[in-house]
């Protein structure tokens, strides 16, 4: 039959080990060993102390053998009253997530537009992808000197009257406390658009549905729990100013991954659909969105790992009140005044990490489905 | 302004096709809002406090000067920084690529069978946000007795040590490489190394002989993305590095801005200063750049 010389041949096809001699298979082991200690050693293990230091209570300063085990004690801290910090950190990268979003949305917009073979726009590409170069950390003295700047940024020259101090001002824009009928209705709002998405339109089914319900929950808790803690929670303007900042930057990195996606939309589909009368926007919905949809999913977890990973801009600026979000709380817990207390600062850090993990196996099935089965 | 313009681009009288004039003005619209806080960083080094503090950001300069960039690069002692940088960057870099291709290359051409599960590890590992691995990390560091000899500095651990950092950066970034490096060696036909083999080449023949020479394009590409990743790194290079003399470059503008807090030229020339190495790299080897990018997107 013709699956008898076939076999040979696959087994071929990639090297079997027990082929390989002595050495090459020691080569082969210290290839993958070495690498992969380094990483475990310095990614995983420390991933997993701290998690065992959470539900410990150590002074980072003594030696590890005056650690002891209080079990969830952290975590009833910090989700209480201990200091008030949790909540509105992370209130801030809920605000983080969905303003991301908003601009990768508009990065799909922007490298639609310039695939359509316009003039100039190499030029264009350059130009909203050169901030992307940038390190985050001058980005945000960029803004501060050029735009924010009280008596002479840009921002106050073009907005009449007396100059805005834009970063000092932890003033919020809107807050939960004041206004829980907006925080009612925020929820609801997102929940159903959460669901509807979800279930019917993008990618793997369920994940922005997953998302939306997460948020309806996250802005839930906004709304209900200043009634517990007495935690006004909202968006400041401080941290309103740093968004803009860094929608200059996410907005250019999003459309090159978009634009490397348009590559692969065949031409010929989108004239076809041209033909029969669709629109643009019927022909984006129906032609160019479904074969963009590993990139909806690649970018839809790196949005959101980057907002939850927020650190650069923020403490560069010296962590202006209104602007904590999880990585400052988790870094500052640890190291600046105050810090030293491993165990709730641990407890931080596997707050993030759990808001974190749920994205980074989407990810990885996502990508490594094919080979499994 | 671009607001204005912005729903006429999807217009639903529009049928097939966008009026270009439209498209044009939207995007050129854009493009300069784009370049204002850039150009405006470029222009404020050039020009004395006093002038700016006159006429604002973006006005006539009364007159140019360099003595911004001369301050900064003194006050902010950048010559070490940048030298700070590089040590860390370089030696980073090549591990960095080194250890990517190995591990994708004996994962990807040879039958294991945990090869998929140390790809997921990686590719994984590699999303973990830094905070929660920092402080294990760093009493690591700090408990791990170091042999004179290999440090950088005087330090008996690798605490508050270059070494450590680079480290770090191979261990967390190894992931990103690994993980798009063996993307592509998969594209890469097998009967490349299986010619080899019959030959009797030993596998690491195989691998800088065959495999390494073909994997050029992406590590040309890898090489540029990490290279301004890693140049631009703030979070480990500012919490592992807790003397102010070994930090890197990217922590010289906060400690400038904090002791100059009223300069604003001051602080554009150093952004300028600093914004320098990566903006050539990424006009020099754009398509590298952006390919990088994008082969981490697509899949390989």
């Amino acid at each position: 039959m013709t699956d008898v010389p076939a076999k040979p041949a696959t087994q071929v096809r990639k090297g079997r080990l027990q082929q390989l001699s002595f050495r090459d298979r020691v080569w082969l082991k210290f290839a993958i060993g070495i690498p992969l200690a380094v990483h475990l050693l310095l990614v995983w293990i420390p991933a997993i102390i701290t998690g065992l230091l959470s539900f410990m209570e150590w002074e980072n300063l003594k030696p590890i053998s005056t650690a002891k085990f209080v079990g969830f004690r952290n975590y009833w801290q910090i989700f209480t009253i201990f200091d008030n910090k949790l909540f509105p950190a992370l209130f801030n990268n809920l605000v983080l997530i969905v303003w991301l979003t908003l601009c990768s949305v508009i990065g799909m917009l922007f490298a639609y537009l310039l695939d359509k073979n316009v003039k100039g726009g190499r030029f264009y590409q350059s130009d909203f992808y050169m901030p992307v170069v940038l390190s985050i950390a001058v980005v945000g003295f960029i803004w501060k000197a050029v735009m924010f700047q009280t008596d002479r940024g840009l921002l106050n020259k073009l907005i009449p009257g007396k100059g805005i101090d834009f970063l000092g001002n932890s003033d919020f824009v809107f807050s939960f406390y004041d206004n829980k009928i907006l925080g009612f209705i925020a929820g609801a709002v997102v929940f159903i658009f959460g669901s509807i998405v979800g279930g019917r339109r993008f990618g793997p089914r369920g994940v922005l549905g997953a998302l939306g319900a997460a948020l309806a929950v996250a802005v839930g808790l906004a709304y209900l729990l200043p009634n517990f803690y007495d935690n006004k929670l909202g968006l400041s303007k401080n941290f309103f100013a740093l968004l803009v900042a860094m929608a200059w930057r996410h907005i250019g990195y999003v459309m090159v991954l978009y634009l490397a996606g348009l590559k692969g939309v065949d031409p010929s589909l989108r004239e076809a659909a041209s033909i029969d009368g669709a629109n643009e926007v019927s022909s984006f919905r129906h032609v160019v969105f479904p074969t963009l949809r590993p990139i909806n999913a690649v970018v839809a977890v790196i949005t959101v790992i980057e907002a939850l990973r927020a650190y650069d801009i923020i403490a560069a600026l010296g962590t202006q009140r209104g602007t904590e979000v999880m990585g400052t709380l988790v870094t500052g817990s640890l190291t600046g005044e105050g810090g030293g207390r491993a165990g709730l600062g641990s407890a931080y850090g596997m707050v993030l990490f759990v808001l974190c993990i749920g994205f980074i196996i989407y990810y990885v099935i996502n990508n490594f489905r094919e080979e499994n089965s | 302004m671009s607001t204005a313009t912005a729903p006429s681009v999807y217009a639903p009288k529009v049928k097939s096709k966008l009026p270009r004039a439209v498209l044009q003005a939207f995007l050129i619209t854009m493009s300069i809002a784009w370049l204002v806080p850039l150009v405006g960083a470029v222009l404020s080094a050039f020009r004395n406090e006093q002038d700016i503090r006159d006429n604002g950001v973006i006005s006539m300069p009364s007159a140019l000067t360099l003595q911004n960039f001369r301050d900064a690069f003194e006050r902010g002692d950048m010559g070490h920084k940048f030298f700070n940088t590089f040590f860390i960057l370089v030696p980073s870099l090549l591990l960095i690529l080194l250890f990517s291709s190995l591990v994708g290359f004996a994962c990807t051409r040879f039958s294991g069978r945990f090869n998929v599960l140390f790809l997921v590890i990686f590719t994984a590992g590699n999303l973990m946000p830094q905070q929660v691995i920092f402080q294990p990390v760093f009493q690591m560091f700090k408990r791990m007795p170091w042999p004179d000899l290999l440090s950088d500095t005087n330090s008996v651990n690798l605490l508050n040590s270059k070494i450590g950092v680079i480290f770090i950066h191979v261990a967390f970034q190894t992931g990103f490489c690994t993980f798009v490096i063996s993307n592509y060696m998969k594209t890469l036909p097998k009967e490349l190394t299986e010619a080899a083999l019959v030959d009797g080449a030993s596998v690491s023949t195989q691998f800088w002989k065959i495999v390494l020479p073909l994997c050029r394009p992406a590590l040309a590409a890898l090489g540029t993305l990490e290279f301004t990743w890693l140049y631009n790194d703030f979070f480990w290079g500012s919490v592992m590095l807790l003397d102010g003399a070994e930090k890197p470059i990217t922590s010289s503008i906060a400690q400038l801005s904090g002791a100059f807090s009223t300069q604003d030229s001051l602080v554009a020339a150093a952004s300028v200063i600093i914004a320098i190495p990566t903006i050539t790299v990424y006009f020099l080897l754009q398509k590298q750049f952006i390919g990088g990018l994008t082969l981490g997107a697509n899949k390989g």
